[in-house]
């Protein structure tokens, strides 16, 4: 059942009648039932009974390490084992499904990120950071709710556990802009992913028979396709929760604004980010080991330096992870993982240099030209490592690149040959993708400017008259509609992120 | 209170802008090129043939009019699904009143091997492109919603036919380069000609078989929901099976079980297989293809089954009447036609070897 | 060691650890008052605190402290 189906609309609206018809303190009744039918017809068996498995065992073990059993230091030393045995399973399972696969089976549904959330809830529940007492009606939801099965986001108990399942009460607030966000979701995928897809897999189909000028065209038509695929996947997830009243957390926000790539990272996949961050980059740092060698590289280096080598190796080793994370395979190890950390350390280990570049020519970084100069820097650097993630694999990436440099000879310029229509889209494709992208950079400006104020862009449609807002829904609805890229021969329902 | 009243006018009169641009857009983008009985002005149609192409290469509207002063139309399409001619004369009755309805028979004789398709998991299903030309040539009715409500059993993707929108999406482009269409009357009245002639050996004389061979369960379904609507309509409805170049002994036997059917609901039916002679069809000269008539099939299937009408259903002369002046513009438009098809021809006679009809 | 004590230290240590002398930090500053205060910073402040006060953060507590108030309070508790 595919996130953008018949099936997903009509299975929403009853799952909504039938939660708002319920008392207010069972509503999430209607919430368990609905997930356990969503993955039962979406997951199939394997991934109903795997899902299953990990709720039981999430409840067990959270309850069994927050009991008075093991409060005290005396068994503490169990109190690891069972922790460690709880981390043990999910990694097993990530291990059996995605990466040995024996059976040569399809991943069960959503593993790679309820399992993300499965062991942070863990290790809050061992580490004493949730306060009340776990309900199993929360711990069960923030793993299994179902809009989170495609995609994620990555949840925490203590964040999201008790608006999840709280009750909510109907407000029509609520419904009108989970349907607004979920349209504009719709908007981003069918019309300007699904576009993007085309040309991109017209490049990477046959990237030596293109120019340096279309492969480099085709990494930015690419960063765009996985932008509005995913985004869009999560306006709808988002929007999808938000009609039942819960605010599940956001993972992208205008990451295409940030002016460095760490920055980036903390807007693009932020769930992810910040699980890394505090399950695995924190824990690490934190660790005596680390302490160790942070006082060991001082004593040799320096105290201001001493802390570099400490921080770069927890990050070599969360990047390693995150491109683990999306496959066992080099091109995601390299393309986004270690890309990104040597970036990140070049800007870094160079930053004294480039401030004096700055100094010597007078460059004043505090406005908008010089912002624009850094997200395109930025932009670039996403696309390199994108780049791999979309090749088929390490080599093919390499060979990419090398199609880039070497065919620099065959450029003929691209926007003045007809060539662009080689690309796999007729112009009136190529319009709408323009106009499209015209209004999804229009849209990102104000949500950015408007993030600082904490308002949004529908809180600023709200505002509007009515006429205005009807048009604009009107115009939105339509647009999907006649231009979106579905039905006979279009299997735009998968998401690119479903299959992690 | 006062709040959701007005929340509630605001949605239902939001979802009814949508519904209505969504029809506009629907009509705009949806392939209608083809011109339909719903051109014709209200309540000039005497006669309405139902059914597939062999009624639009065998029965010309236009020549019996010229002769008798006929007013018929037909509402054919190639392959037309035996389950939706019902809807096809519902709709047409909410503009004319005919008073006599011809339905082709054959329809529910190729059901099996043209109309339906049955999937791995053995259900049947109505071809979807068929379905098409019958719903992409309707105006957006209420009656048109319940056909596809009514046979969306029998479709494998019922939603796109419901909101075709969804299906014709993509069409946008085409619907941009053509502008608007004009739609005019189509003075051919649903008439095709066609030219070609393949030669076929004269069938043998199938008139003494009186064996039946059931329809299939859904064929006979299709068929008794037809004959009940139409046993229950003021007009006079009679089951043609139309001329083919080999009809076989099967088909026979399967127009004997229909036709005992048809008179459960004392609803007539001929088969014209039987009176070759009688239409005078030569079967070396008269067939474009096995189920289709070349031009000399039409003229002398249509002066036949003229005839037959005069002397058993009491049709109204309409030449001369005041109302129909414009089927005399459309007559010499035809003519106009007939001149161009055939330039050596003289005007009344079409048959190439120059005799009489 | 009294609360306002705590505090002194605490503050010296963010100028040491942000290499500025202007910071003044008090029970409600978070991470949004103090520029440089990045989750990288974060982990340096922490281990240069727990070695000020000789002391250890829960791992829970390094990612949880929602302002220095509730840092003083974990200080107070465990020196």
């Amino acid at each position: 059942m595919a996130l953008i189906s018949t099936w997903f609309f009509v299975f929403l609206i009853a799952s909504l009648i039938i939660y708002y018809i319920l008392p207010i303190k069972i509503r999430y009744v209607a919430l368990c039932l609905s997930s356990a039918v969503y993955m039962y017809f979406a997951g199939g068996i394997l991934g109903t009974i795997v899902l299953a498995s990990f709720v039981i065992l999430g409840i067990l073990f959270a309850k069994i390490m927050q009991s008075q059993f093991f409060s005290g230091e005396a068994r503490s030393g169990l109190k690891r084992l069972v922790y460690i045995i709880s981390m043990l399973l999910p990694v097993a399972a990530l291990l059996l499904f995605k990466y040995i696969n024996p059976f040569g089976i399809e991943a069960p549904m959503g593993i790679a990120f309820y399992l993300m959330t499965f062991m942070g809830f863990m290790t809050d529940a061992y580490q004493g950071a949730i306060r009340e007492k776990i309900s199993p009606v929360g711990a069960g939801l923030i793993i299994g709710f179902f809009p989170m099965m495609t995609s994620g986001p990555i949840v925490r108990y203590g964040e999201n556990a008790t608006n999840i399942k709280e009750g909510h009460k109907f407000c029509y607030i609520n419904i009108l802009h989970g349907i607004q966000r979920i349209l504009w979701g719709t908007f981003k995928k069918l019309i300007i992913s699904e576009r993007c897809a085309v040309i991109v897999n017209t490049v990477y189909a046959a990237p030596d028979t293109f120019s340096s000028a279309f492969l480099v065209f085709a990494i930015f038509a690419f960063v765009l396709q996985l932008y509005t695929d995913f985004s869009g996947c999560m306006d709808i997830v988002v929007g999808a929760a938000e009609m039942f009243g819960i605010k599940l957390p956001e993972n992208f926000d205008t990451p295409f604004f940030s002016r460095n790539v760490s920055e980036f990272w903390r807007r693009w996949h932020i769930t992810l980010g910040a699980w890394l961050k505090d399950y695995v980059m924190y824990p690490v740092l934190h660790s005596e080991l680390f302490r160790k060698f942070k006082k060991a590289c001082k004593n040799k280096i320096g105290k201001k330096h001493g802390e570099k080598p400490a921080l770069y190796l927890s990050m070599f080793i969360s990047w390693t992870i995150i491109g683990y994370w999306h496959g066992g395979s080099l091109k995601y190890i390299f393309g986004v993982g270690w890309w990104f950390l040597a970036i990140i350390v070049l800007g870094e280990l160079l930053s004294p240099f480039f401030g004096w570049i700055k100094r010597v020519l007078k460059i004043r970084t505090n406005n908008t030209s010089y912002h624009i100069f850094e997200s395109l820097r930025t932009l670039m650097f996403v696309g390199v490592g994108l780049s791999f993630f979309r090749a088929a694999s390490f080599s093919v990436g390499i060979d990419y690149w090398k199609c880039i440099f070497t065919n620099a000879q065959n450029q003929k310029g691209m926007l003045f040959s007809n060539d662009i229509y080689s690309l796999g889209l007729d112009l009136q494709d190529i319009l709408v993708l323009i106009v499209a992208f015209i209004i999804l950079l229009l849209v990102s400006i104000i949500q950015y400017k408007n993030a600082k104020k904490g308002t949004s862009v529908r809180g600023w449609l709200d505002q509007q008259n009515l006429v205005f807002r009807w048009t604009v829904y009107i115009i939105l609805i339509f647009a999907v509609v006649i231009f979106g890229k579905y039905g006979q021969g279009y299997n735009a329902a998968d998401f690119i992120y479903q299959g992690f | 209170m006062k709040n959701t009243v007005k929340t509630i006018v605001k949605s239902v009169s939001f979802l009814l802008i949508v519904a209505i641009i969504w029809c506009a857009i629907t009509l705009w983008v949806r392939p209608t090129d083809q011109m339909t009985i719903y051109e014709e002005p209200d309540n000039t149609v005497d006669m309405l043939m139902v059914g597939s192409s062999a009624w639009y290469t065998f029965w010309a509207p236009m020549a019996s009019y010229e002769a008798c002063g006929y007013t018929s139309f037909n509402y054919a399409q190639g392959g037309m699904p035996a389950d939706l001619m019902k809807y096809c004369i519902i709709e047409t009755l909410k503009h004319q009143k005919p008073s006599l309805v011809c339905i082709d028979a054959r329809t529910f004789v190729y059901r099996a091997e043209n109309t339906v398709y049955i999937t791995e998991d053995g259900k049947e299903y109505l071809k979807d492109n068929y379905v098409r030309t019958v719903s992409d040539t309707m105006p957006l009715s209420l009656n048109r919603m319940k056909m596809i409500l009514d046979i969306s059993p029998k479709l494998e993707d019922p939603l796109s036919n419901f909101a075709d929108l969804l299906f014709y999406h993509d069409e946008w482009k085409q619907a941009m380069n053509k502008g608007t269409v004009v739609k005019g009357r189509d003075y051919t009245k649903g008439f095709d000609i066609h030219t070609k002639t393949t030669a076929y050996d004269k069938p043998d004389d199938m008139s003494g078989i009186t064996a039946e061979l059931e329809l299939p369960e859904s064929a006979e379904a299709a068929l008794r929901d037809l004959l009940d609507y139409c046993s229950k309509q003021e007009f006079k409805t009679i089951f043609v099976a139309l001329p083919v170049a080999s009809e076989d002994d099967e088909m026979k036997m399967q127009y004997n079980y229909m036709s005992r059917i048809c008179s459960e609901y004392g609803i007539p039916m001929i088969d014209s297989n039987d009176y070759s002679d009688e239409i005078g069809l030569n079967y070396e000269t008269d067939f474009d293809d096995e189920t289709h008539a070349n031009y000399n099939g039409t003229t002398k299937f249509t002066a036949w089954f003229s005839l037959y009408v005069m002397k058993n259903y009491p049709l109204a002369d309409r030449r001369g009447q005041e109302g129909y002046e414009f089927w005399d513009e459309d007559l010499s438009k035809w003519n106009g036609l007939l001149d161009a098809v055939f330039p050596d021809r003289v005007a009344g006679n079409t048959n190439e070897n120059g005799g009489g009809n | 060691m009294s609360r306002q004590e705590i505090l002194d230290s605490v503050n010296s240590v963010f100028r040491e650890v942000f290499d500025r002398d202007e910071i003044t930090v008090n029970e409600e500053t978070t991470a949004a008052d103090v520029e440089g205060w990045d989750s990288l910073r974060h982990i340096t402040l922490i281990e240069a605190i727990e070695d000020e006060f000789d002391m250890r953060f829960k791992m829970n507590e390094v990612t949880g402290m929602k302002n220095v108030g509730e840092m003083l309070d974990i200080i107070a508790e465990r020196i």
